[in-house]
């Protein structure tokens, strides 16, 4: 996933600076801290979060570290104030590293593959997971296949519920037995 | 040597008086409790106000952790327990326990506020123990031997087999007021005994859950059964995101945890 502030046309080609997070854990929450500092340049400012794959464990990321880059990296040196960051990737004499953009790209496109590999196959009655909002690791089967939009079905103990969204949200989970397919499914058993 | 201020042990004598406990509510109680619990545990670091002291920053005073272990380890024997609790506490233990998803993103599904879910996680947790207690909804025979009345407990176990008051009140030849008000009689007694009791008051309340025979209230929990459409943000799951996009905070949903309660974190 990319998030990206400003005009994202001006960073063509810019080197990148890798981001070290303090642990493995809440992710997701970081990166949205990280959305929100990006906010106050004026430059434009671009933050890959390199998804390997998602599901009730969590993220796993391509790569150890999120890629950062601006006109320059030096005004991004302050990240370091985001909570759960550890900061920029620095040399010996404690400057940030530049990674060439060319390196970066090809994470982006293993990205990108890893984000529609989720979701291929799905189907109506298809068995899946919803991976994001508010709704996020309920399980479902798909009632209404739109093409990009789908209708999940969630039959909760208490009431069913219809999510209608991206298909690009949701994890194919066709391979589970039917016997375990419940919408609280979580694999460990 | 740190000296206590003496309105401070005032309090916390106060607090251990029964008279005093029963004039509060039950969050007022169990928070009482916790901060009792953290006291005995590090009274110096409790006094002293350096840090926030609180039952859920630690661990070991969360007796949760103990389902979340054993939704983790033995999850067939998890979800042998809460089928034995009601629908709407089973959603909530699923979803939390199972799923990790957080008491706002379960309360906003089953139309029930933050507090509500906490609340009835609770009567649930305290539920769950008296199943493992005595393996089992009680017995008649558990019942009576805990001290309560043999009818009650005929009461109880009947209503548990058929769900409804009025087998029961026709079976016994009583009204079903009667059969009611007993039954919740009896569960504030039992709440207010030793350990056993509480666990058969903690099993009478999971019982007794949503039973009111009040027209409005059930009025309005039919509601929450209803079908519920949902419409995910525009941009839910795109490659591309902007950050000033305001509904960002969806895509992250924050506050949710990397997955199912992990052991002693």
């Amino acid at each position: 996933m990319i998030i990206q502030h400003g005009d994202a046309r001006r960073l063509a080609n810019l080197p990148w600076a890798a981001v070290e997070l303090t642990g493995e854990s809440r992710i997701e929450e970081i990166v949205l801290h990280i959305s929100r500092w990006m906010r106050q340049f004026e430059e434009p400012v671009q933050l890959l979060f390199p998804v390997q794959s998602r599901d009730l464990d969590g993220v796993k990321l391509l790569s150890p570290y999120l890629w950062i880059r601006s006109v320059s990296l030096e005004p991004l040196a302050r990240i370091n104030i985001v909570m759960g960051v550890q900061g920029l990737l620095r040399d010996h004499e404690n400057r940030a590293i530049e990674t060439e953009d060319e390196f970066v790209q090809e994470v982006i496109r293993k990205t990108a593959r890893a984000a529609d590999e989720w979701c291929r196959g799905i189907r109506v009655g298809t068995f899946v997971r919803i991976l994001f909002g508010r709704e996020r690791m309920l399980c479902g089967w798909v009632a209404e296949d739109h093409g990009a939009m789908v209708t999940v079905k969630i039959p909760l103990k208490t009431r069913e519920v219809w999510w209608r969204g991206p298909a690009r949200a949701l994890l194919n989970l066709s391979g589970v037995p039917k016997t375990e397919q419940a919408y609280y499914y979580s694999g460990a058993r | 040597m740190i000296q206590y201020p003496h309105r401070l042990h005032r309090l916390l004598r106060a607090v251990r008086r029964r008279s005093y406990r029963d004039r509060k509510n039950c969050f007022e109680t169990t928070a009482d409790i916790r901060s009792l619990a953290s006291y005995y545990h590090d009274p110096d670091s409790v006094l002293s106000g350096q840090r926030l002291t609180s039952a859920e920053t630690d661990p070991e005073a969360d007796r949760s952790l103990a389902i979340a272990n054993l939704a983790l380890d033995a999850p067939e024997r998890f979800l042998e327990l809460v089928g034995e609790l009601p629908a709407p506490i089973q959603d909530i233990f699923l979803q939390y326990y199972l799923l990790g998803r957080t008491q706002t993103q379960i309360g906003y599904l089953l139309g029930r506020s933050q507090t509500a879910v906490w609340q009835q996680r609770d009567i649930g947790l305290e539920a769950m123990c008296a199943f493992i207690f005595f393996e089992g909804p009680p017995t008649v025979s558990q019942m009576v031997e805990a001290g309560m009345a043999e009818r009650t407990a005929s009461y109880a176990d009947e209503y548990r087999k058929t769900r409804s008051f009025a087998c029961v009140a026709g079976w016994h030849f009583a009204e079903v007021k009667e059969v009611r008000r007993s039954l919740l009689e009896a569960q504030g007694r039992m709440a207010k005994g030793n350990r056993t009791q509480k666990l058969i008051a903690a099993w009478l309340s999971v019982l007794l859950f949503r039973a009111a025979p009040i027209e409005g209230m059930i009025a309005r929990e039919k509601a929450k059964t209803k079908r519920l459409n949902v419409r995910a943000p525009k941009g839910l799951g795109t490659f591309v995101v902007r950050a000033d996009d305001p509904g960002i905070g969806e895509v992250f949903a924050p506050g949710t945890t990397d997955g199912p309660i992990s052991r002693g974190a």
